[in-house]
């Protein structure tokens, strides 16, 4: 298995890493980690530099480097004591034993390695058409929700748009479709439509423009911090800096999160399958259902192996496009 | 763009070689040249764009669109039957928005529920995670093999969605949540382990081999360089997890493993809209606050 091969968490990574200005523009080519550390050592934190971080400690009578600043070092304190008493509480509430599970733990390999094997392989047509309807459930709803975000996102952008209501109404919007998960929106959506591929494709769309348009926003208001006030300076008027300026300095930023939600939604419309919406999922469903085990084992693989082939092509896009 | 783009095609082709000899300097050059001449300013604009720098953006752009258009024909959608039912979808979601506080208490108790088994998988999943991810680690691992055999491992465990994990520890363990606890901190562990076998290997390599230099063990090194260095990555990490924990618990009920998501659809599917809705509102206003606290966390600690 190749090593890079997710690239969706480092998307979502570099989301959190939002103090390193606009990535994609300064790091053309995603360098792979080993490149990418001469700008980590540069973080104080991080750096094993002892002379900020030196502390003396009497009781041990000797000197200790510390390799991670304090800061950092009572965030995870606070971080670790915050886990122990949400474990407490969680644990309490739900009265879950984890020797319950290590002693159920036979039960669940017998069952994967001895009733899935081997996979059958018959049928393979139908496999073929579940999967493809997957691919083109996924495909549909990222270029729709794309154009729509593209769209939310001009008018979610003081950058842009500059009524503070309009902002603040598509920013509210986004964030309704996108906290609510997509698997109630295909409940609700049922209701309305009957169950179908129509309402995998609808329910795809609205989470990945809720998301999609928060993403774009976050990118373009990064462009235009850059660059708005150097190019409002030359006296350019805003459709200018728009379209000259804004637009294409935020493309990368785009494709990059458009691909990372071509991963997404492969591997949400395979679970929107499982609740009837149609493709791999459905038929993976209906074979557990039947207990049909080898044959559901089958579209398991087909299922990883689509993942996994789509991380990778769109690991590929990112460095050749990015 | 496509106007700019134009212009520069032109300005090479009356520029000729010189320019043509140079296509990474595009912009500059056309406009450089341009400008003395009179020339390479097509309309009174500089031309911004570069064919040969943009064209595998423009053939991923249009190779897009192209996709988009397919898929959606192939899918074979009924489009006249959506539309015609939009209106009851408005009707739905009006049925919805009539919150009633029926059975309330239930959906609260399965809210806590979802809630408690996310927070269990994400402790369980990072626990595991952090022995895993240093096994597999490149520069740490005892034994290269094992290395790659655990990160094929996390790969296949994460590709497989989460719903099919706990319905195969339904099918173990029984209904309950301490299914759903081993389902989705299965995927939780496979998440966690990659990505800290990511952050182990992105700490500099001077930070381990001055503590191993030292005289320190595998397991010193790991507790006294790696874990420090890469304490703000773990932080953010579990933030983002536990995110996705929460949706990922939340649907769970859909499967059969409770928690909220099963009061929502027990109730979408007895047509009790007011109830459905209102269990809506509260999965909404707790994934809300869930983002609120993992952006302030993100802020405050800056990786």
């Amino acid at each position: 298995m190749p090593e890079r091969e997710p690239a969706r968490e480092r998307e979502a990574a570099r989301e959190f890493a939002r103090e390193r200005e606009t990535a994609l523009e300064r790091e053309p080519n995603r360098a792979p980690a080993s490149e990418r550390e001469p700008a980590r050592k540069r973080e104080p934190a991080l750096a094993p530099d002892p002379a900020p971080g030196r502390e003396t400690n009497p009781a041990a009578g000797r000197e200790k480097i510390m390799l991670a600043s304090r800061e950092s070092r009572r965030a995870a304190l606070v971080f670790a004591a915050v886990l122990l008493g949400l474990f407490g509480i969680s644990t309490a509430f739900t009265q879950f034993n984890p020797l319950a599970a290590l002693s159920a733990q036979k039960e669940f390999w017998r069952f994967i390695f001895v009733d899935f094997v081997p996979p059958y392989m018959g049928k393979w047509e139908a496999l073929a058409g579940a999967v493809m309807q997957t691919l083109y459930m996924a495909l549909s709803a990222t270029g729709i929700s794309a154009a729509l975000s593209l769209i939310m996102s001009f008018l979610g952008t003081p950058a842009i748009c500059p009524f503070w209501a309009v902002n603040a109404a598509v920013r509210g919007f986004a964030s309704i479709l996108r906290n609510i998960p997509s698997l109630v929106w295909a409940f609700i959506l049922v209701a309305a439509f009957g169950i179908g591929a129509a309402v995998g494709v609808l329910a795809l769309i609205i989470a990945t423009v809720g998301s999609l348009t928060r993403y774009f926003i976050e990118t373009l208001d990064e462009v235009a911090e850059e660059h708005m006030e150097a190019l409002r300076s030359t006296g350019a008027a805003t459709l200018p800096v728009v379209t000259q300026a804004i637009l294409p300095a935020a493309t990368p930023g785009f494709i990059a999160w458009i691909l990372y939600c071509v991963e997404l939604n492969i591997r949400a419309s395979t679970i929107l399958g499982m609740v009837g919406a149609g493709g791999i999922g459905l038929l993976m469903m209906g074979y557990i259902k039947q207990y049909n085990y080898p044959a559901a084992s089958t579209a398991i693989l087909a299922v990883a192996v689509i993942i996994i082939g789509v991380n990778l092509l769109t690991d590929f896009l990112r460095k050749l496009i990015l | 763009m496509i106007k700019g783009e134009a212009g520069a095609r032109i300005s090479v082709g009356v520029r000729g070689a010189g320019t043509r000899a140079n296509p990474g300097a595009g912009p500059m050059a056309g406009a450089g040249t341009g400008a003395g001449a009179g020339l390479g300013v097509r309309n009174g604009k500089i031309p911004v764009g570069d064919a040969g720098r943009d064209l595998p953006l423009h053939l991923f752009l249009s190779l897009s669109v192209v996709l988009t258009t397919a898929s959606t024909l192939l899918l074979d959608l009924d489009w006249g039957r959506i539309l015609d039912r939009i209106p009851r979808l408005g009707s739905v979601f009006r049925d919805m928005l009539r919150f009633s506080p029926e059975r309330f208490s239930l959906t609260l108790l399965t809210l806590a529920e979802t809630v408690t088994v996310s927070i269990l998988a994400l402790i369980y999943g990072m626990m595991i995670g952090l022995v895993l991810g240093a096994l597999a680690a490149d520069n740490l691992t005892p034994w290269k093999p094992l290395s790659l055999a655990l990160k094929s491992v996390f790969a296949f465990i994460r590709a497989v969605p989460t719903p099919v994990w706990v319905l195969l520890v339904l099918a173990s363990m029984g209904f309950g949540m301490a299914s759903g606890v081993v389902g989705l901190g299965f995927h939780a562990a496979a998440f966690f382990g990659k990505v800290f076998a990511q952050l182990f290997e992105e700490v500099p390599e001077e930070t381990v081999e001055a503590v191993s230099s030292a005289g320190a063990s595998r397991i010193q090194i790991f507790f006294n360089a790696v874990l420090p260095a890469s304490l703000s990555g773990i932080l953010a990490w579990t933030a983002l997890r536990f995110e996705t924990n929460y949706v990922e618990a939340a649907i769970l009920g859909m499967v059969g493993a409770g928690g909220v998501g099963y009061t929502i659809l027990a109730a979408m599917s007895s047509y009790k809209f007011g109830r459905a809705g209102l269990a809506v509102l509260v999965v909404f206003v707790f994934a809300l606050a869930i983002e609120l606290l993992t952006t302030y966390i993100k802020r405050k600690v800056k990786i």
